[in-house]
């Protein structure tokens, strides 16, 4: 299921708060596990075995680890969690990539199983080993209840698109959390934000990116170069605005009942470099990264080498982590390159506004080795941004949807920016001192969640007009 | 929040807006729920987008198991949600509000175009290699009678879905008037035109064979200039293309007639079919080529039904459209306006050749000629008993196009070969046809998948 639905929203979401508000604090856990269950069984029940199954294991090597007497054995445990989690991740989400290539490069086998991925996997996956890890390190303790580990890995806010929540942020609300009316109201905020970012902004971007640069369509390969500049540029958009709306409906669901998630995004387009966007953007990946894989190799408190050889291995991790195909490796592999280039040759040497044009071209290019899989088509739509082998500069087609969605572009790249939360915080600051500011602040903020709300219901039931032509009735 | 610091009354003040602001939320999550339970308010159809919406999915244990019954529960949720309708009006409020809608434009995205062969390349090549080519041809026989199973059985809502890319896929607008594209297929004009020659070469002395491939409104209303700016493939050089590669089927000039009178009201602005008055054109062509004199356009009762607001309308919502709306005139048979025709489901009704459709949706006053695309429909011409018929395979191009027969042939036989189940050849013999005529627009017969189903109902 997903957030920006509206079975989501009147069916799940509805029932969820109102049986969670009318049952005792004592039912609570119980009710959000239930219903994140469900939740996460609505993509296909098998794969909630695999879930339950990994969450068990987890549960079971942290208590394991935790008393354990001593280093060897902890270790063991410790071992056995890896190879089980990665283990089962590797195999449903590497396994036919790695016997394709294989069978590339030696002919065989004759035949790759047909994998389906589970949802979710990847963020499950990583939240319960940074519990296990952090057990092992005794940063947090282990916990005892299974049930109650199960409601932090499947928590339907985070559980199938992130942000990957660590154990340590949530482990003392899931037994004890108060709920201020400021975080009902902020969580609310929060969702209503992130709804009308995915239902309004995203699936319009989407639908301009498709229509311009779908790979495999047609359209794609009589593209002008106007096109591929103007689709990518809303596919930019598009995957900002969605994935830092599903973060943001989920922090604020958690909000809404008490739990206070990390923030995942920080504006990352307007970032000064792209270390700087890297803190900004999926940070709960990237300290995932941080904290497990580069500062235990040792960061950069070494030798150059070992530093970039540390570099070198997040990176292509962090291209893996985004999918098995090359061209989140080629991705990973680009960022290395700039981030190397920045720490040894470019350091504070770009001026003023030129960083951000230089950081967000980076970015721009970064997502057009992201979107296409297909490294004919990837090499045809860089080349073509450049002018070689597009079908001419500018179509009346391309012109047509820029004109046409003007106001939505322009709208998209405002959300991209804090400019929004600035207006709001001048707005409040103002309303100290005039009274007339301090209407203006009480009715937005009265008006705009509820209307984000209607506007976003709208948007969805939009999204399923679908005309036809002769049909008849 | 800096500054100075808020009053306890501030405070209260900025609480109780925002307690509202909860409350307000939670009184419309509150209201979609229940709106959402009232099944009995669940719309089956929808009116503005003239289809079905989803039915309610029906679970088996593997759609259990695989989700897949749970995301046809979802999709069903959302596509029948109460008051759909009107909430869409206000979706597309919204939609509109993305940008500028120029009154010159270009929807939908280019498409790839197969090149068109030139007409005297394919008569010489014809000579020179008839022997290769008729083995193309078998071949391409071959593959067809692979296909002939699902032919059989045409999947109507495919069809339609493409049919409905090839006319919508790439729209010009200009002036409150939207133009189809046209993209040229090699091997759907392989596959007609061989269905076509082998028909008439199989019905050699008994039945003759014509073949009237309409252009759409872009190939006859623009200028050369707007149609080489445009892009897309030449309508004028394809229809000549598909005519040379016929043997033996009496080929109908279109497009130079149409062309010469693209002053006049030939085509709808909002709706992607021809009007009446271009149908007449083309009926005197074929008229000529029959060798018989065509009536005068004067000589029919006309109807007139306004506005019309057709299926380009349906698509783009566009304001110039809305601001000038069509009108559909139709040109009532003098013989007879009795009409019969079948449904999918085998039911017979009895209709008019022309219907009067005032008062009917906006959208649908193209419905007023043969009662629209029905699988089979029937006029019998009282005045006439020389055993004279003809069956008229078609599209929806057809519908304006038959009611000029009606007074030459005792029977007019229509079939509209998205949604029949008869062989037409069987049918022709059958019924002993004198004439075959396949009327069908150059864009929605340049998809395999389109042209393939009528090479089987050819077979």
């Amino acid at each position: 299921m997903v957030f920006s639905s509206l079975i989501f929203l009147f069916v799940f979401f509805a029932l969820n708060l109102a049986v969670y508000h009318l049952v005792s604090d004592k039912y609570k856990n119980k009710v959000l596990l239930i219903f994140s269950l469900i939740f996460y069984a609505w993509g296909g029940p098998a794969y909630l075995l695999l879930l339950v199954g990994e969450t068990l294991a987890s549960w079971f090597f942290a208590r394991k680890i935790e008393s354990a007497e001593n280093k060897r054995t902890r270790k063991l445990y410790m071992f056995g969690e890896c190879i089980v989690l990665l283990g089962l991740l590797g195999y449903f989400k590497y396994a036919v990539f790695f016997l394709e290539n294989f069978r590339m490069l030696f002919g065989v086998p004759e035949t790759i199983p047909n994998i389906v991925l589970p949802i979710g996997i990847s963020f499950y996956t990583f939240q319960l080993l940074s519990y296990v890890v952090d057990v092992y390190r005794k940063e947090i303790k282990a916990q005892p209840v299974f049930w109650k580990l199960l409601l932090y890995s499947s928590l339907f806010h985070q559980c199938i698109a992130g942000p990957i929540v660590r154990y340590e942020t949530v482990a003392n609300e899931i037994d004890q959390r108060r709920v201020t009316q400021t975080d009902v109201y902020a969580g609310v905020r929060r969702f209503c934000i992130g709804l009308a970012k995915k239902a309004i902004l995203a699936n319009s971007c989407a639908e301009i990116a498709d229509s311009l640069i779908m790979p495999g369509s047609e359209t794609l390969a009589v593209q002008t170069t106007m096109g591929l500049w103007l689709g990518m540029l809303a596919y930019m958009l598009q995957i900002y605005l969605d994935f830092s709306a599903y973060s943001d409906m989920a922090l604020g669901m958690g909000r809404m009942i008490g739990f206070h998630y990390l923030e995942n995004f920080n504006y990352p387009y307007t970032a000064r470099s792209v270390q700087d966007f890297w803190r900004r953007w999926h940070i709960s990946l990237s300290t995932f990264f941080r904290d497990y894989i580069y500062i235990p190799l040792g960061g950069n408190r070494c030798s150059t080498g070992r530093y970039i050889r540390n570099m070198a291995i997040v990176w292509f991790l962090t291209g893996m982590w985004h999918g098995a195909s090359w061209n989140y490796i080629l991705w990973g592999i680009y960022y290395l390159i700039f981030l190397l280039l920045e720490h040894f040759v470019i350091r504070e040497r770009i001026p003023g506004l030129l960083k951000y044009v230089y950081t967000l071209l980076v970015i721009f290019f970064g997502w057009v080795i992201f979107k296409f899989e297909n490294l004919g088509e990837l090499e045809s739509v860089l080349t073509g941004l450049f002018g070689i082998g597009t079908s001419g500069f500018l179509g009346m087609e391309v012109s047509t949807v820029l004109l046409g969605n003007i106001f939505l572009l322009i709208f998209a790249s405002i959300a991209c920016t804090p400019l929004g939360k600035t207006v709001r915080q001048s707005l409040a600051r103002l309303g100290t001192r005039s009274r007339a500011a301090f209407a203006v602040f009480n009715i937005t903020e009265m008006i705009i969640p509820p209307l984000l709300l209607i506007l976003s219901v709208l948007a969805l039931i939009g999204n399923s007009y679908n005309p036809f032509l002769y049909f008849q009735f | 929040m800096k500054g100075q610091r808020l009053t306890n009354k501030q405070k209260k003040t900025i609480f109780t807006f925002r307690k509202f602001s909860v409350n307000i939320f939670a009184v419309l999550m509150a209201l979609g729920a229940v709106a959402g339970l009232m099944f009995f308010l669940r719309p089956v159809t929808s009116e503005v987008e003239k289809r079905a919406l989803t039915e309610f999915p029906k679970p088996s244990v593997s759609t259990l198991l695989n989700g897949q019954f749970f995301s046809d529960l979802s999709l069903w949720y959302s596509d029948t949600y109460p008051m759909r309708d009107a909430l869409i009006a206000g979706a597309q409020k919204l939609e509109g509000a993305r940008g500028i809608t120029p009154s010159t434009m270009m929807v939908g995205s280019r498409q790839k175009s197969d090149e068109i062969p030139s007409a005297e390349e394919a008569e010489t090549e014809t000579q020179e290699q008839t022997a290769a080519q008729e083995q193309t041809a078998a071949d391409t026989v071959d593959k067809q009678e692979q296909t002939v199973e699902e032919i059989s059985a045409p999947d109507s809502r495919a069809m339609e879905a493409e049919i409905q890319k090839q006319i919508q896929q790439n729209l010009y607008v200009k002036d409150g008037a939207a133009y189809s594209l046209y993209y040229y297929d090699q091997s759907a004009a392989d596959i007609y035109t061989t269905a076509l020659s082998k028909a008439a070469a199989e019905l050699k002395g008994q039945t003759e064979v014509y073949s009237i491939l309409v252009p759409n409104n872009s190939g006859a209303m623009l200028t050369e200039e707007e149609l080489t700016a445009l892009g897309g493939a030449d309508q004028k050089q394809a229809i000549d293309y598909y005519y040379s590669l016929t043997d033996n089927v009496k080929t109908i000039d279109t497009i130079d007639t149409l062309r010469e009178h693209n002053n006049e009201y030939l085509y709808f602005r909002t709706d992607h079919h021809w009007t009446q008055l271009a149908a007449y054109y083309v009926y005197q062509n074929f008229c000529e080529q029959k060798g018989i004199q065509p009536n005068q356009l004067s000589d029919f009762k006309k109807m007139t039904f306004s506005p019309f607001l057709g299926s380009f309308y349906q698509e783009l919502q566009n304001k110039d459209m809305a601001a000038n709306p069509d009108s559909v005139d139709a040109y009532v048979p003098m013989a007879t306006n009795d009409l019969t025709f079948w449904e999918k489901d085998g039911s017979k009704v009895n209709w008019n050749v022309i219907r009067d459709v005032t008062g009917w949706n906006q959208n649908s006053l193209y419905s007023c000629f043969i009662g629209g695309d029905k699988p089979l429909a029937v006029i019998k011409n009282p005045n006439i008993s020389d055993g004279s018929s003809c069956v008229v395979v078609k599209e929806s191009y057809g519908n304006c196009f038959v009611p000029f027969l009606v007074d030459h042939y005792q029977t007019v036989y229509v079939i509209d070969f998205r949604y029949t189940q008869n062989n037409v050849m069987d049918f022709v013999k059958k019924y002993h046809v004198q004439d075959l005529i396949l009327i069908n627009n150059i864009s929605i017969i340049a998809s395999e998948d389109v042209s393939k189903t009528i090479a089987g109902l050819l077979e």
